[in-house]
């Protein structure tokens, strides 16, 4: 069995590849004509963009003072006005887009994987691991994610690399739920059948077959999940737990201009509405992702 | 679907047990490394090595972390959480006082989440991809995209400092503190007990507002769900069959629809209630709301170690009591589970 | 499907008219206080104890004001006024008090030598930071027993210690942390703790009010004392709301919630100047806004330096453009109410002045120095107003903001040119003021003084350091108020390295409502008299 040549199990395995990018292909395709789902992908575009390029576009540095120009209203030369510090608040929302764009990538990064690897392991083995690896998902499940965050941030200290840490520690477990579900239906799939009959190792079957197929699903649960690490990351900027300042994050904008209000509001609405729109996108594309993927409508 | 055995819900007793006893366990490494020194907090900065070294041994500090654990849990199992450094009372009393005005606001939130949330969600789902179905996928697509904290800021500027048409941060206009006596805890109940309709209502004035924003996350979820499960009833062959044979629409709905969704229902609102209660925390801030919320965040800030776990053990035991329950309404309310214990 | 949608839609229909109705019902809130209940907004984070012998914060010293009664007291121009002692005679070796007669505490018992001595004593011998001024005073656990004495039911004596005079002593007596507890009450719940687990939260004493309700974080609530011995007080409640939000504080003040709003920002202060209904009060706190040098550095060692900087700043115009409610120009350290003040002392804004000392100085071709200040108002404000005002007389300043912590230990550390610190005050008289702007005992680095502030400048003024020490001791009257007079001008001649700039004030506003509210520069407002209009 083990002689077998690496050739002969090539074939199956770049059809699980090229199966996964196919899905991943028809979601994209089917995505352009969907209005909703089209428009969220071009903000998404567009934020994506502004955050790459920030320190090419931004009309201004983003945390230089100009206390003659504090507390501005928005204008020709500050569209979104300046801060109590004179500083441009679309400047800083450009930067602060970067942080978000951070934050959100690396949690997927994260808990994408260690989703993906739980739940297919769980799925692919069954039995004990199986009840081990789900009863541990259901725990961390039934854990109030935000406090908990709250809890870790404290406790590591304030800061962003913390926030995204605290924030994948409770936000993996609907991940490893769907990439069971996943692999439950992909192992019984013939071509994993065909795989195993060349003599392919559980390890292989695993991870160059059955992991790859889960891709897709995993994927568009991680990208309805962008709005709420984008909700939670603000959260915790807003309570301060979050990017330190003078960095530009955009819930710590919101509490400090929640000091100027009355008088000025834009330096507090501005940054809420780059939340809005951000996680409104993220909740677009992921909605109009998972109707793509399965028409019933998904109920989780 | 699940359905529900002695034995299963043993296991699932058993679950809880568990999932209580990791909370533990992750609050008292919380507490461990929250980077304050509780021994510094207590006898001062400039105390003697001598009388840090006593208050040290006082607290158990000297003992092996398991050790230290067990005395942690022996003490939680008595109802001592600790003293609070925060306000300098046990902080079991400081709950005592936040947790019922936080129950109350989330309480309201639910209440309300649900009174909007699954007719609109019924509406979508009975007139699907109309203008209504729409308007309920926009307003639910924005409940889930909203900062609640902002949501909430916008709303005092418009309602409170704006139009005037209620009543601001607090839970009492000032001078009405104080008056009623304390019996639940919850001002709208209090104040109906002592028959102060105008305390009842400049409560109710107060909290109409934080109860609606925070509602409006909720709602947007409640609302999805509804409309997701009414779909698909409509497309069961018995809600089918009854409507060829000629039962009203009306029928139809309450007698075939609400009942078969209302299960799955109680279990969208027990999460949803836990979510409020989380989202309450940031809330609270916004509103000076005397809760568990604000009492955990000030608590965060100035690193009161004790304050910051009850807190979150507290809110963790709430948010899992409610998962259990939900299960286990799950299980008696469940049509087929209970033709199938029949 | 249109049939089930038909029929559905009237429940619907009920059901959202529900909601609507749910919101209708809730009446608008148009509030105005009651005019027998004062409603202050203020902050009441870190109030952790009412026991006046322990609790330390403003927001505890401003409760504990009313709940309980001292000997004396103080008003903000310096003088001492009967308060639980209707009079007393100092000599060599002491006080006597003799106490109000009718006095009682809230709980009906009277008021006698035997609670003064008994209070006294428990301040020092639960020794914690609040006995702090007495300790520093001479009483310390172990003597404070045989310098206190009952003489009979309403007359007490205390004993001078070899470090105090009667007149400062008098200061001491009147600060809220010698307040008279009710004895008997407090006995009754003497844990071996001297009561202190219980008088955290409860209140035994003989002021105008009592303490009803104290939730942390959320409110107080006093009662009237209907038989406090000078009359009842004019409001039957006094409330004090934790508001931590200036912004929303400032609704409340607007929208009558509230009478009193402390502690607001700059932005939320400026909405109500020259409102009408309401009154800003600049109350005093003794403490100055304070330029730091460091005369360490080779620049500032030079006194013409010093001198030129204090001749360069434009006090008139940063007091109107940028102090406004916080501060008045003043360049002695002490305000110029007190007695025993040196009249017309001082610097003004003259540039040429200044260039012309450079010059001297040698820096004719100008000067550059970095500005450290806390990121603050009104600070901040000051520092760019510093920087364009000394850039007219060829002095070029870099300000750098930073958080307190770290603004606050590059001062102890000597580690800047030129800091904005503050001062504050805990007797309103010249030496409460003054002295730590005239003392530094020992300026070698070794010595480490970072608590001093004068060390911390790096200014060596051993004569000046004398010369408080021996005011601060002197009994008679009239020598020692030359002895501060030649301390202003010794303070002056020797051209500061702690520069006082303005005179710093707590700002608040008032409802037009509320009359006979004088805040007190040591946190000590008392409200028995305060009444408000409908």
């Amino acid at each position: 069995m083990t002689e077998m040549p690496v050739e002969t199990v090539r074939a199956p395995r770049s059809a699980a590849a090229f199966r996964a990018i196919g899905t991943l292909f028809r979601i994209g395709r089917e995505m352009t004509r969907e209005p909703l789902g089209f428009a969220g992908c071009i903000v998404l575009a567009i934020i994506i963009i502004v955050a790459a390029l920030a320190s090419v576009i931004a009309p201004y540095p983003p945390n230089v003072q100009s206390l003659g120009e504090v507390l501005q209203p928005p204008s020709w030369a500050h569209w979104a006005g300046t801060d109590e510090f004179g500083r441009d608040i679309l400047s800083r929302l450009m930067f602060g887009a970067q942080i978000t764009i951070r934050t959100v990538f690396s949690v997927c990064i994260i808990i994408g994987p260690i989703g993906l690897a739980i739940g297919v392991i769980a799925g692919f083995f069954g039995g004990r691991i199986d009840a081990v690896l789900m009863r541990a998902t259901d725990i961390v499940l039934s854990f109030p994610a935000l406090v908990l965050a709250l809890g870790f941030a404290a406790a590591m200290g304030a800061g962003l690399n913390t926030a995204v840490i605290a924030i994948s520690l409770t936000s993996w477990p609907p991940i490893a739920r769907l990439a069971r579900a996943e692999a439950l239906v992909v192992r019984r799939t013939d071509y994993v059948a065909a795989a195993r009959l060349y003599g392919a190792s559980r390890m292989r079957l695993l991870f160059l077959y059955i992991a790859p197929m889960c891709i897709p699903s995993v994927i568009v649960r991680l990208t309805l999940n962008m709005a709420t690490i984008t909700l939670t990351a603000a959260s915790l900027g807003f309570l301060g737990l979050g990017a330190q300042p003078p960095a530009p994050e955009w819930g710590a904008m919101i509490a400090s201009g929640r000091k100027f209000m009355l008088d000025y509001w834009w330096v507090a609405v501005m940054p809420g509405i780059a939340i809005l729109l951000t996680s409104l996108a993220f909740n677009i594309i992921g909605d109009a992702m998972r109707d793509i993927l399965d028409p019933r409508y998904d109920r989780s | 679907m699940k359905h529900f055995s002695p034995s299963q819900l043993g296991k699932r007793l058993a679950q809880l047990v568990l999932s209580l006893f990791i909370l533990l366990a992750v609050t008292f490494v919380i507490g461990r490394v929250l980077p304050t020194d509780p021994v510094g907090s207590i006898v001062g900065e400039l105390a003697d090595p001598a009388a840090y070294a006593a208050m040290r041994e006082r607290l158990g500090l000297n003992l092996p972390v398991y050790e230290q654990f067990f005395v942690y849990l022996w003490n939680l199992l008595h109802g001592d959480l600790g003293m609070a450094a925060l306000t300098g009372n046990p902080v079991s009393s400081d709950l005592a006082q936040a947790f019922p005005a936080t129950m109350e606001l989330a309480t309201l939130a639910i209440f309300i989440s649900a009174f909007v949330g699954v007719p609109l969600g019924l509406a979508a789902a009975l007139f699907r991809d109309t203008w209504i179905d729409q308007t309920a996928r926009v307003v639910s697509l924005v409940g889930h995209s909203i900062p609640v904290f902002w949501l909430g800021i916008i709303g005092l500027l418009i309602f409170y400092a704006g139009l005037g048409w209620v009543g601001g941060p607090g839970r009492l206009d000032v001078y009405y503190e104080g008056l009623v006596p304390s019996v639940t805890g919850m001002l709208l109940v209090d104040s109906l007990l002592a028959g102060e309709k105008e305390i009842f209502f400049n409560a109710l004035s107060h909290i109409a507002l934080p109860a609606f924003m925070l509602a409006y996350s909720a709602m947007a979820y409640i609302t999805r769900m509804t409309r997701s499960f009414t779909l698909e009833q409509l497309g069961q062959d018995y809600v089918i069959a009854a409507r060829a044979k000629g039962v009203s629409p009306r029928r139809t709905l309450f007698r075939h629809i609400l009942p078969n969704i209302a299960v799955q229902l109680v279990t969208v609102l027990a999460i949803s209630y836990g979510a409020l209660l989380e989202g309450a925390v940031v809330t609270e801030i916004v509103f000076s709301w005397p809760g568990i919320g604000q009492y955990m965040t000030s608590a965060l800030l100035i690193g009161d170690v004790n304050a910051v776990t009850a807190t979150t053990i507290v809110i963790g035991i709430v948010f899992m009591l409610l998962n259990f329950l939900s299960d286990i309404a799950y299980a008696v309310l469940d049509p087929r589970t209970r033709e199938a214990t029949s | 499907m249109t049939r089930t949608g038909l029929g559905a839609i009237g429940a619907l229909r009920v059901a959202l008219l529900g909601v609507a109705l749910s919101a209708v019902a809730v009446p608008a809130a148009f509030a105005e206080t009651p005019a027998n209940q004062l409603v202050i907004g203020t902050s009441l984070a870190q109030l952790l104890s009412l026991d006046p012998h322990q609790g330390q914060e403003p927001g505890a010293q401003e409760i504990i004001a009313n709940i309980y009664d001292r000997l004396v007291a103080t008003n903000n121009d310096g003088k001492v006024l009967p308060q639980l002692a209707e009079s007393w005679e100092a000599d060599d070796k002491g006080i006597t008090f003799h106490l109000v007669k009718d006095a009682k505490f809230a709980s009906g018992n009277p008021v006698t030598s035997e609670d003064v001595v008994y209070s006294i004593v428990r301040l020092i011998k639960m020794n914690q930071a609040a006995a702090m001024k007495m300790t520093a005073a001479g009483y310390t656990k172990d003597n404070v027993e045989s310098m206190v004495h009952a003489v009979d039911a309403h007359t007490f004596r205390i004993d001078l210690s070899d470090v105090i005079t009667a007149d400062y002593l008098l200061y001491r007596l009147a600060l809220g942390n010698t307040s008279i507890v009710d004895s008997v009450e407090v006995k009754k719940h003497d844990a071996g703790d001297n009561g202190n687990e219980w008088l955290r939260t409860h209140s035994a004493g003989s002021g105008p009010f009592t303490l009803s309700r104290w939730s942390p974080n959320e409110i107080v609530i006093l009662e009237a004392n209907p038989d406090y011995f000078a009359g009842a007080p004019k409001m039957r409640r006094v409330i004090m709301r934790h508001v931590p939000e200036s912004q929303v504080e400032r609704l409340m003040l607007e929208r009558g919630d509230i009478d009193i709003a402390n502690a607001l920002t700059a932005t939320d202060l400026a909405s109500f100047k020259d409102r009408d209904g309401f009154a800003i009060q600049k109350v005093p706190t003794g403490g100055f806004y304070v330029l730091a040098m460091n005369a360490g550095r080779e620049a500032l060692s030079k006194p013409e330096v010093r001198e030129a900087i204090a001749y360069g700043i434009d006090y008139d115009g940063i007091e109107k453009a940028v102090m406004g409610l916080y501060g008045r120009a003043r360049t002695i350290p002490v305000p110029a109410n007190y007695d025993c003040v040196v009249k017309d002392l001082g610097w003004s804004y003259q540039p040429e002045k200044a260039k012309e000392l450079l010059k001297q100085a040698g820096y004719g071709d100008g000067l550059s120095l970095t500005l450290k200040t806390i990121a603050q108002t009104p600070r901040v404000d000051l520092a760019t107003a510093i920087q364009a005002s000394l850039k007219k007389v060829g002095i070029d300043i870099s300000v750098q903001q930073g958080n307190g912590p770290d603004i606050i230990s590059d001062h102890r550390a000597r580690n800047f040119d030129l800091l904005m610190p503050q001062t504050g005050s805990y007797m309103p008289n010249v030496i409460g003021t003054m002295e730590q702007f005239s003392t530094n005992p020992d300026n070698s680095k070794e010595a480490n003084n970072a608590g001093n502030f004068v060390w911390r400048s790096d200014w060596d003024i051993p004569e000046l350091t004398k010369l408080t020490a021996e005011a601060t001791l002197e009994k008679d009257p009239a020598k020692r108020c030359d002895m501060l007079k030649q301390m202003q001008q010794m303070f002056f001649d020797l051209k500061p390295a702690v520069l006082p700039m303005f005179e710093r004030f707590n700002p608040i506003v008032l409802s037009d409502r509320v009359e006979n509210y004088v805040g007190h520069s040591m946190q000590s407002t008392r409200l028995e008299n305060v009444t408000k209009s409908d």
